[in-house]
């Protein structure tokens, strides 16, 4: 695999995006357009995902519950966790198109997540990767309210640069403290801890080194440069694996516009196609979500401890000394 | 001449008032802030939150003291835990609550950016920033900093700590290992402190099972006594 990626030049991964981005548009098309058939008043809200095609194992943690294997058909909740072991990986679908894959022995975790069809400035899309790799392609928040998502990766937020149509599609890896971001299609915005924004567009890629050290460059020479030391390349691997999802995004892609657009009511899907069946699949998982607002979302993370106020009092000159965990 | 010297006296005069006046205000403002702090100070010892009418009044005191003084940080970073403090006394998620966090938060960026060497700051955004569920750039920047600034002060040491306690298992690695840093410097003198502030926390067994590969001094915290 990793002499596979190590051989493309970046002709031919400029082909390779740009075939896939009139594949992108075809599906959205044909899904659109096939569908378009009888209406339906369906359009509501919805704060949740659904695992749409998993590999090996896949765990599943909401709050502090403990972690259960994940069973197909249970969607998932805004702060649930999804973990995967090795040689598994999973597809994650969010009813505005949007679609996470993630590789083997990763953490993510949807953070906060609500689509409003009908209003879709009040739509949102917070997703975390903690470690491990993830593919990402922006659905139809990103295109309208791009402002609304962030995608944490280890210590960088990704945001979407809205000047750049169709949809963003990017991959990312946090591994043992390092974070390697390339993007496919679209632009996006890395922020560092430090602050400092990173723009990256379609062909880029940047990589923070575990002690902050930034680069950036093309994907093609990133790419390379990660092939020259140990934990680069278990990266280059995993950034390897993530690309091996071409196919099964396209698919995904064309399920999740006739899930959209029966979402909308604009289309029902009731002839029997194996791509409609899956959507069928999908909208039944997604439409068993609880309206947002009844939603009972793990509760935010307590507030620490130290302090009654949680946080510590500036010392010296200050506010009163912190009583640490004692205080409460 | 006459008309110089008198001149020079009206101005020595005149430095003097503003002087003066500027002494009056910020011995004022001092005084507000004072009278703030006393009760929070007052309720930290009794080991209480403040009471809702206690932080009206020391939010109306440092707001007092802001109006004398409005470049004193210390100020802002105080009005911005009275600000936490309100959100503490609502139920966790609620509207009403992520709203006052997000207020005490703007008064801790305003803060940092007064000071932006404290460590208190830092520690207070990351703390906040935590409590919003907002683990994002802002986050892990206002972590290391509250590190690098404040690496040896107990109390920053204390609160990276907890906050490490308090998401562990969301916490990306760097986070983990200034936590654990934090933890390997308090230990000498805030073991007891640590372990009871873990305890409180719940279950350390997924600290402990990184605490060995990331930082073998850290997992001291570990050991059972």
């Amino acid at each position: 695999m990793i002499h596979f990626i190590g051989s493309l030049n970046p002709i031919e991964i400029e082909m390779t995006s740009s075939i896939r981005l009139v594949l992108l548009l075809l599906g959205l098309a044909l899904g659109a357009n096939a569908l378009a058939q009888k209406s339906t008043p369906v359009a509501t809200a919805t704060a949740g995902a659904v695992i749409a095609e998993k590999r090996g194992s896949v765990r599943i943690q909401v709050g502090a519950e403990p972690p259960q294997y994940h069973q197909m058909g249970k969607p998932l909740l805004p702060g649930t966790t999804v973990d995967t072991g090795p040689n598994s990986s999973a597809v994650i679908v969010y009813p505005d198109g949007t679609i996470c894959v993630m590789g083997e022995q990763s953490k993510f975790r949807i953070v906060r997540y609500h689509y409003d069809p009908n209003d879709l400035s009040k739509s949102e899309e917070w997703l975390n990767l903690i470690s491990g790799s993830l593919r990402i392609m922006m659905g139809e928040i990103a295109q309208f309210n791009p402002d609304a998502v962030r995608v944490q990766v280890g210590v960088v937020t990704v945001g979407v640069d809205a000047s750049i149509l169709p949809g963003t599609d990017a991959s990312a890896v946090a591994q043992s403290g390092a974070v390697a971001v390339t993007v496919q299609d679209g632009r996006v915005v890395a922020y560092l801890p430090s602050g400092q924004p990173q723009q990256l567009s379609a062909g880029q890629g940047m990589y923070l080194s575990e002690d902050g050290v930034l680069r950036s460059d093309t994907t093609a020479h990133l790419l390379q440069l990660l092939g020259q030391f140990a934990q680069g390349q278990d990266m280059q691997q995993q950034l390897a694996d993530l690309t091996g999802y071409n196919q099964k995004i396209v698919q995904t892609i064309i399920t999740m516009a006739a899930v959209t657009s029966a979402l909308k009511g604009d289309s029902t899907l009731d002839e029997a196609t194996a791509q409609k069946t899956a959507a069928a699949e999908i909208l039944k998982q997604l439409e068993s979500l609880p309206p947002p607002g009844t939603i009972n979302q793990p509760p935010p993370p307590s507030a620490p401890a130290v302090g009654v106020a949680g946080t510590p009092a500036t010392g010296g000159g200050g506010g009163g000394l912190p009583c640490a965990a004692s205080c409460n | 001449m006459r008309i110089g010297r008198a001149g020079l006296v009206l101005l020595a005069a005149l430095l003097l008032a503003a002087a003066i006046y500027a002494a009056g205000a910020r011995g004022l403002a001092d005084a507000h802030y004072f009278a703030a702090r006393s009760i929070l100070v007052g309720a930290t010892q009794a080991g209480r939150l403040p009471g809702p009418a206690e932080l009206t009044v020391a939010a109306t005191a440092l707001r007092e003291s802001l109006a004398l003084e409005p470049s004193n940080p210390l100020f802002v970073e105080q009005l911005g835990r009275v600000q936490e403090m309100r959100a503490r006394q609502l139920p966790p998620g609620d509207t009403a609550a992520r709203e006052a966090l997000r207020l005490a938060l703007a008064q801790y960026r305003s803060a940092a950016l007064m000071r932006p060497g404290s460590p208190y700051v830092w520690t207070g955004i990351a703390a906040l920033k935590l409590q919003l569920d907002e683990t994002d750039f802002e986050f892990y920047g206002a972590l290391e900093r509250a590190e690098r600034f404040g690496r040896w002060e107990p109390a920053v040491q204390l609160a990276l700590a907890d906050i490490g306690f308090t998401d562990w298992r969301l916490l990306a690695q760097p986070a983990k290992v200034l936590v654990l840093g934090a933890i390997e410097r308090a230990w000498p003198r805030e073991s007891v402190e640590i372990r009871r502030m873990a305890a409180a926390h719940g279950d350390l067994e997924p600290v402990c099972a990184e605490a060995v590969s990331l930082l073998r001094r850290a997992s001291l915290l570990c050991v059972k006594k």
